[in-house]
């Protein structure tokens, strides 16, 4: 009974850290139709403001909720200025310029940090479910998944903003002849995006520490999951983990991590050629 | 016009790679050749890529894939058996069939060019995982440890099959890398001048069209793909001989590299990647001896600024140029008007 | 064998979510017939086209080409089984040069001075051969236009379509254009979509007539022209 309780929060919080690590990414991509390679580093720049500031003095909850996610919004909202807003539209140059993003903010971090692993502990402790101890922050990475799913689903589907910007997802004309600029939109979509990811690595930070090369961990399993899940935004992204973290997760305990990885990406392209427009989606024909 | 540029480029690269194979090895230092030897098997790679996008249209993110395929197959091998040019040979069929699998999944999903390059490059980043994974002596194949994170050094070398079984002297290394180079450059050239090479040109312009005069874009996508994944191949066979085989192979900093020599050198260009290749590596090592800057930042920023503001990348723009003075001359004399067509596939 | 019809479709249907873009069409084709469709935008034309083409695989319904099924088979195996498209707007290969456009288009022909013959007496036939050796991209669109056609045409199939051909041509380019392809129905059956009356008289002797995704009415050009149904539809109000 308690494996089974283990076994079910496990896979629960690598579905939900799996969620987490996508929003940021999913937000962009589906909203702008923006392929950003530099998420992995968004995600780095997030780890490192919140170990920075955690180390400086700042309460690790404030580092993680808010400096993290405003710092990497910030920088986020400069990028998008300076290099993606040249290639709306474009979407293979947008691929490239972002991969040299990542590599240049890699190349950075790596000059300024060095090359090795700075953290924090992670707070809260554990509890003992039977004769298993379960991370408390665990628990609370679960949580803080589903608070900003159910947030990201109010703003998209209550307010001015998500609508204005769903409007310009399906028509950008319309949306601009409404009084809503488009580059406006994706400005701040960028950015809202931007600062997700760094929430992720603000909230991944305490865990698995931080390096400038950490991204490349995650950019491949996110672009795998957001592509999967398709069109859709929240429910794509949620699915997909859902399945793509849950198998993953399963053949880890099974076999080992690296396996897990192999089989995560096996779903995927095999969901993938029978549903090549994603689980929600039927989208994207073409080349553009 | 279009012919006589490719004739010339031709005889260009037979001279030089004649010069490459009688001349320069003997009047250059020992380490430069050895170095040499890397990056000509580097520019294989990036001929491979060269072909694979340039002229087949695929945003193909994984020839790292299959250049470290290649490595770690040849490295098995050679461990294996007697004679280590048969690890060579198989060290380009293991990717080619790897990319034969992954290519049906890709190209009769009707997957979009985007998508090709996020799958390809997460099952290279899976690749590195893996590799990665494979410390302790549980991962061994024969008489070969593959090693994990260190990889396989010692891996013995190609032997000339016909002689005394004596491993290649690294100035014979360095001849037949450079022939393998020639070789594969022609045949790229061969093959882009058969019926089949300009049917994929085609259906890079226009896929639609292509199906409606009834060319199945799959079936040519995936056989060019394999094409692709055989040459990089090669480079990786020749690379495990220059260097050794380690995960690296697979690992984001080549699978970026050989973006950048792509779009550096010029995108639907042969050459262009190959020279790109060559002066990046020239120039990142150097940025690694000073240490002046990360030569990952300084790849990123090439990048970031070729995409933004030279997206044919260096080749056309030197071979366009003549042509642009000729039409700049003309339209001085004439009336002005708009000579820029600023399209791009 | 040689009466069976060329091309047809029985209950053809294609629904885009609540949108039936086609709606049960039952469609015949005889061999070696020219047969023009005419009905206001949105009539389900072009979706007919997608369909017979490949490029929509049809919600219901049958499309048989010489006794064979061919719903929902891939673009490229209809093609290759003798149906052509020449597009609305001009598809061409903009990268590369007229010659080649054309050279690629003929793909049955495997022996290359067959092919190379194929493609001069082509651009003869259509008046292109000055542009041989012009990049597709670079040239207008009335020449476009002809580009494309003798790309099908090289192309050499049992049976052609054509998407408003005369769309953009010049009352010359349009005489041309009609010339052309009575010519060509000596060899090929031809499916023609077009809004241009002017054009229809001078190629057409039977015609279809879509409404709202289904068959309004069939017969010859005359009576076509003549029938209050069809103009109640042109002039937009909907069929008694």
């Amino acid at each position: 009974m308690d494996y089974i309780i283990v076994l079910i929060l496990q896979v629960l919080y690598s579905v939900a850290s799996l969620a987490l690590v996508c929003a940021g990414l999913a937000v962009v991509f589906g909203m702008m139709r923006v392929i950003n390679l530099a998420h992995g580093e968004f995600i780095m720049l997030g780890g490192f403001t919140t170990v920075l500031s955690a180390n400086a003095g700042v309460p690790l909850m404030i580092a993680i909720l808010v400096i993290a996610p405003l710092a990497v919004g910030i920088a986020g909202y400069l990028i998008e200025r300076l290099v993606v807003r040249h290639l709306y539209g474009r979407m293979v140059d947008t691929m490239l310029a972002t991969w040299g993003l990542s590599l240049l903010l890699v190349g950075l971090a790596t000059m300024v940090f060095g090359n090795q692993v700075a953290g924090v502990a992670a707070p809260f402790g554990s509890v003992t479910i039977g004769a298993y101890g379960v991370s408390l922050y665990d628990v609370f990475v679960i949580g803080i998944t589903i608070a900003v799913l159910v947030a990201s689903y109010f703003v998209l589907a209550h307010t001015n903003l998500g609508l204005i910007a769903r409007g310009a997802m399906q028509n950008p004309e319309m949306a601009s002849s409404l009084g809503a600029s488009p580059a406006r939109i994706y400005s701040v979509t960028f950015t809202a995006g931007a600062a997700l990811s760094g929430l992720a690595g603000g909230i991944l930070a305490p865990l698995s520490g931080v390096v400038p090369t950490m991204g490349a961990a995650f950019v491949a399993k996110a672009f795998i999951t957001v592509i999967t899940g398709g069109a859709s935004i929240l429910t794509g992204t949620i699915t997909a983990s859902g399945i793509l973290g849950g198998i993953s997760t399963l053949t880890t305990f099974a076999i080992n991590p690296v396996i897990g990885d192999v089989a995560l990406l096996l779903t995927a392209i095999i969901l993938l050629r029978f549903l090549p427009y994603g689980i929600t989606g039927r989208f994207f024909r073409g080349a553009n | 016009m279009m012919l006589k540029k490719t004739a010339c480029e031709m005889l260009t690269v037979l001279v030089i790679g004649l010069i490459a194979v009688f001349v320069f090895p003997n009047y250059v230092a020992f380490y430069t050749v050895i170095s040499s030897t890397i990056y000509v098997s580097l520019a294989i790679l990036a001929l491979s890529l060269a072909l694979v996008w340039g002229y087949g249209g695929i945003l193909c993110f994984g020839q790292a894939a299959f250049f470290g395929l290649a490595g770690y197959t040849y490295a098995v091998g050679a461990f294996n058996f007697e004679v280590t040019a048969y690890a060579a040979v198989i060290a380009v069929i293991v990717p080619v069939i790897f990319s034969a699998v992954l290519g049906y999944f890709m190209f009769y999903g009707r997957l979009n060019d985007v998508y090709l390059g996020v799958i390809t490059l997460t099952v290279t980043l899976i690749l590195f995982k893996l590799a990665n994974s494979t410390a302790g002596d549980i991962y061994t194949i024969g008489n070969a440890r593959l090693g994990g994170f260190n990889g396989m050094p010692g891996t013995p070398l190609l032997a000339n099959p016909f002689g005394n079984g004596e491993p290649l002297s690294p100035h014979a290394l360095f001849v037949l890398a450079t022939v393998l180079l020639l070789l594969s450059y022609f045949g790229c050239r061969w093959l882009l001048s058969t019926r089949f090479g300009r049917v994929m040109v085609a259906i890079r312009e226009n896929e639609t069209r292509a199906e409606l005069l009834g060319y199945d874009s799959r079936r040519y996508k995936l056989i060019f793909f394999c094409v692709g994944a055989g040459i990089a191949g090669i480079s990786g066979m020749l690379f495990a001989n220059a260097v050794f085989v380690s995960p690296t192979m697979f690992s984001l900093n080549y699978t970026a590299q050989i973006l950048i020599w792509v779009i550096v050198g010029g995108l639907g260009t042969l050459m262009g990647p190959v020279i790109g290749c060559i002066v990046l590596q020239v120039i990142t090592a150097y940025l690694g001896k000073t240490g002046l800057i990360d030569p990952s930042a300084a790849l990123g920023l090439i990048l970031i600024v070729f995409v933004l503001l030279v997206p044919k990348g260096l080749l056309p723009l030197l071979t366009e140029l003549p042509d642009r003075i000729r039409q700049r001359k003309k339209l001085l004399s004439a009336e002005p008007a708009a000579s820029d067509k600023g399209e791009q596939q | 064998m040689m009466d069976q019809p060329l091309l047809q479709t029985r209950n053809l249907s294609m629904h885009f979510g609540g949108v039936r873009a086609l709606d049960q069409v039952d469609f015949t084709l005889n061999r070696g017939e020219l047969r023009c469709l005419i009905g206001p935008n949105g009539a389900g034309k072009s979706t007919f086209f997608k369909c017979v083409t490949g490029q929509l695989t049809p919600t219901h319904g049958e499309i048989v080409l010489n006794g064979q099924q061919i719903g929902g088979r891939s673009s490229s195996e209809i093609a290759g089984r003798g149906v052509g498209i020449k597009t609305q707007v001009p598809n061409l290969f903009d990268g590369l040069t007229v010659y080649e456009n054309l050279w690629i288009s003929v793909r049955s022909v495997t022996d290359r001075r067959a092919r190379d013959q194929i493609v001069v007496r082509t651009m003869e036939r259509i008046g292109i051969s000055h542009l041989a050796h012009l990049v597709a991209g670079q040239i207008a669109h009335g020449q476009r236009q002809f580009v494309e056609l003798a790309m099908v045409i090289a192309e050499n199939p049992e049976l052609i379509l054509f998407d408003e051909p005369a769309a953009g041509l010049s009352s010359e380019e349009t005489e041309k254009l009609a010339q052309i392809i009575l010519e060509l129905n000596r060899n090929h059956a031809l499916i023609i979509v077009e809004h241009d009356m002017q054009f229809i008289r001078m190629i057409g002797n039977k015609i279809t007539v879509f409404h709202q995704g289904k068959i309004l009415a069939e017969d010859e050009t005359d009576a076509i022209l003549t029938n209050q149904q069809v103009r109640n539809v042109y002039l937009g109000k909907s069929p008694a």
